[in-house]
């Protein structure tokens, strides 16, 4: 088998297993919790006969490794079971809210790569300027400023005191794509920031690293423009390394939507987990945790893939690793 | 001996202090929060709990700095004991996260083997889920409050400090001195207490600088989403929550403690990044 192909078989070995031990964890949440789930639910004064009959509806009353193997064969099926509160199936309630966060995350990350590398690019070949100044003072606040406090100053600034954007709210791409952009704006700037900084500053140090290697410098010897030699050789280069970080940002920007979705009242993922972490409603947070982080390992796996696709040292070195 | 000392200690203070004003205004602004939450009920005569409805959402004035609450509550004062929970409850999570992180680093770095393999594959399995996710998780299984809350945010520090351990553990191990004590027959304990625990104090001590701000953030958005600090403790995190109900009337009350939680990670970060250059530059770049 050729390197890629076993680095390849090795990522999606590496996947597989953190998706099992992430189902094993989310699994194991409802025997972690302190006190009778069941009970918790249906009250402290509920009678005898109907908390069994729960606990039976609910597989609770079977051997624990039986528990598993009947959770993950109902998911396999696309049934993750019921609500224990909202009386909903879990799996209308995730296919109704994931859209939802899709569409306030994935524009997050595709602002935060575009203007990360301009802004990281503008900075490593103006080194020293104002504007390269300025960035370190920008990823210095991005990592310590809160992102909902920025968000609820953003909805006084925007909303209250300039009137430009709606409070709160969501309005969905599909049915009206301004609306949604004038209600999307806010969560997904807040969402961006940090992102946004982080891959500006590693676009910068980056450049002005490849700018100092020896091919860098043929390149100029050779009599090729600055710009060409910025833009085609330089940049290029210092992008790839940019894929491991998005992969790390994706997961960080799935957990900040909880934060962004419960700011601007929109009826997502990281709404719905606030309400059932409140409600202690087991199934919903189940199943949240398993699809959010099966959906983060996989974009992790296609960025994995794709750098050791772009950069042949990786796999080369993973092979030797691994072998 | 002395002057040697001294002079050793003025290279650092030097590359600390070595990015000029932004650290000694972060020095400045961290003591001003250490002392406040210190000194708190020396600073106001006010109780931070006390209710009294008459003052509702009551605009600055001499004897209420930053106005009141909507339960009537000096918002200064909060803020002063706000200060408290923050620092105690970061300092705490933060060194809890440490000790574990290298006990675990140390095992899975020296013995390797399938122990070490288990304990970094757990690594792996925790960072691969979303941070903030996982900490609400291990916040609901820990319970609510001050304690279940140190919990959730020294757990979701661990996999860093795992990771560090380990790997000094594995650079200082392949050195000779270490594979000749082994040779000689000198106790695993002596080797790891005398050897590699002091080697790596410096490393996991910048490690621990530099998490401190990230668990003040992770308090205060713990505190945010209501599962952090409960009512009527004050916490930073819950006085925006609680301040954004009043926005449109008192957008006082949510700015304030933001502010605060802004400028105390801003500097704890700055700090950290500074230690980490005057104590140990070749980690710039790797904490």
């Amino acid at each position: 088998m050729n390197s890629l192909g076993a680095y390849t078989r090795n990522r999606i070995l590496l996947s597989l297993f953190i998706i099992f031990a992430v189902s094993v964890f989310a699994f194991l949440i409802v025997h972690l919790m302190p006190g009778d789930p069941v009970r918790a639910v249906l009250g402290i004064e509920a009678d005898e006969a109907a908390v069994q009959k729960m606990r039976e509806e609910l597989n609770l009353d079977k051997p624990f490794l039986t528990q598993y193997w009947l959770w993950m064969k109902g998911i396999f099926k696309g049934n993750f079971g019921r609500s224990l509160t909202l009386n909903t199936d879990v799996g209308e309630l995730i296919g109704r809210r994931l859209p939802v966060t899709l569409s306030l995350t994935i524009p997050a990350l595709i602002i935060a790569a575009i203007f990360g590398i301009i802004i990281g690019v503008i900075c490593a070949t103006n080194r020293g300027s104002i504007a390269d100044q300025l960035l370190t003072v920008l990823v210095t606040i991005a990592n310590g400023v809160p992102i909902f406090w920025i968000g609820i100053m953003m909805i006084y600034l925007f909303g209250v005191l300039l009137g430009w954007l709606p409070l709160m709210g969501y309005a969905s791409p599909f049915e009206s794509f301004v609306e949604y952009l004038r209600k999307a704006a806010m969560p997904v700037s807040i969402l961006a920031i940090r992102p946004m900084a982080e891959i500006a500053r590693q676009v910068r140090t980056n450049m002005l690293e490849v700018i100092n290697q020896d091919y860098i410098r043929t390149a100029r010897a050779y009599g090729l423009s600055e710009r060409k030699v910025k833009y085609k050789y330089a940049l290029k280069n210092a992008l790839i390394p940019i894929v491991t970080l998005l992969a790390l940002q994706a997961r960080d920007v799935a957990g900040g939507s909880v934060l962004a979705e419960q700011v601007f009242s929109i009826a997502g993922m990281g709404q719905l987990i606030m309400i059932s972490v409140l409600n202690r409603d087991f199934p919903v947070i189940q199943a949240i945790v398993l699809v959010i982080t099966v959906i983060v390992v996989f974009v992790n796996l296609l960025l994995d893939i794709s750098y050791g696709w772009l950069d042949p040292r990786i796999r080369m070195t993973a092979r030797k690793v691994i072998n | 001996m002395r002057s040697a000392g001294s002079k050793k200690s003025g290279v650092f203070l030097k590359t600390f202090f070595g990015r000029g004003f932004i650290v000694k205004a972060a020095v400045a602004i961290a003591l001003i929060f250490i002392l406040s939450a210190i000194f708190a009920p020396v600073i106001s005569k006010h109780d931070p709990n006390q209710i009294n409805l008459e003052k509702a959402l009551l605009d600055p004035s001499p004897e209420h700095i930053l106005g009141c609450d909507a339960y009537g509550r000096d918002v200064f004062t909060r803020l002063l004991y706000g200060a408290r929970v923050s620092l105690l409850s970061s300092i705490f999570s933060t060194l809890l996260a440490a000790c574990a992180g290298m006990l675990l680093g140390l095992v899975a770095g020296y013995y390797e083997g399938i122990i070490g393999a288990i304990i970094l594959r757990y690594v792996d399995v925790q960072l691969s889920i979303p941070p903030l996710l996982f900490t609400i998780v291990i916040g609901l299984i820990a319970g609510k409050g001050l304690g279940g809350m140190i919990a959730a945010i020294s757990f979701s520090m661990l996999p860093g400090f795992i990771r560090l351990m380990n790997g000094i553990v594995l650079s200082i191990k392949r050195n000779d001195y270490i594979v000749a004590l082994q040779v000689a027959n000198i106790k695993r304990y002596k080797i790891i207490l005398k050897h590699l625990l002091p080697n790596s104090l410096p490393s996991m001590f910048i490690m621990f600088a530099m998490n401190l701000g990230f668990a003040i953030m992770l308090e205060a958005t713990l505190s945010f989403l209501g599962i952090g600090i409960q009512p009527p403790m004050a916490s930073w995190g819950s006085m925006v929550a609680d301040g954004y109900i009043y926005l449109l009337s008192e957008p006082l009350l949510a700015f304030t403690p933001g502010l605060c939680i802004t400028l105390t990670v801003v500097a704890f970060n700055i700090i950290g990044d500074s230690l980490r250059d005057a104590i140990d530059p070749r980690l710039r770049g790797k904490l």
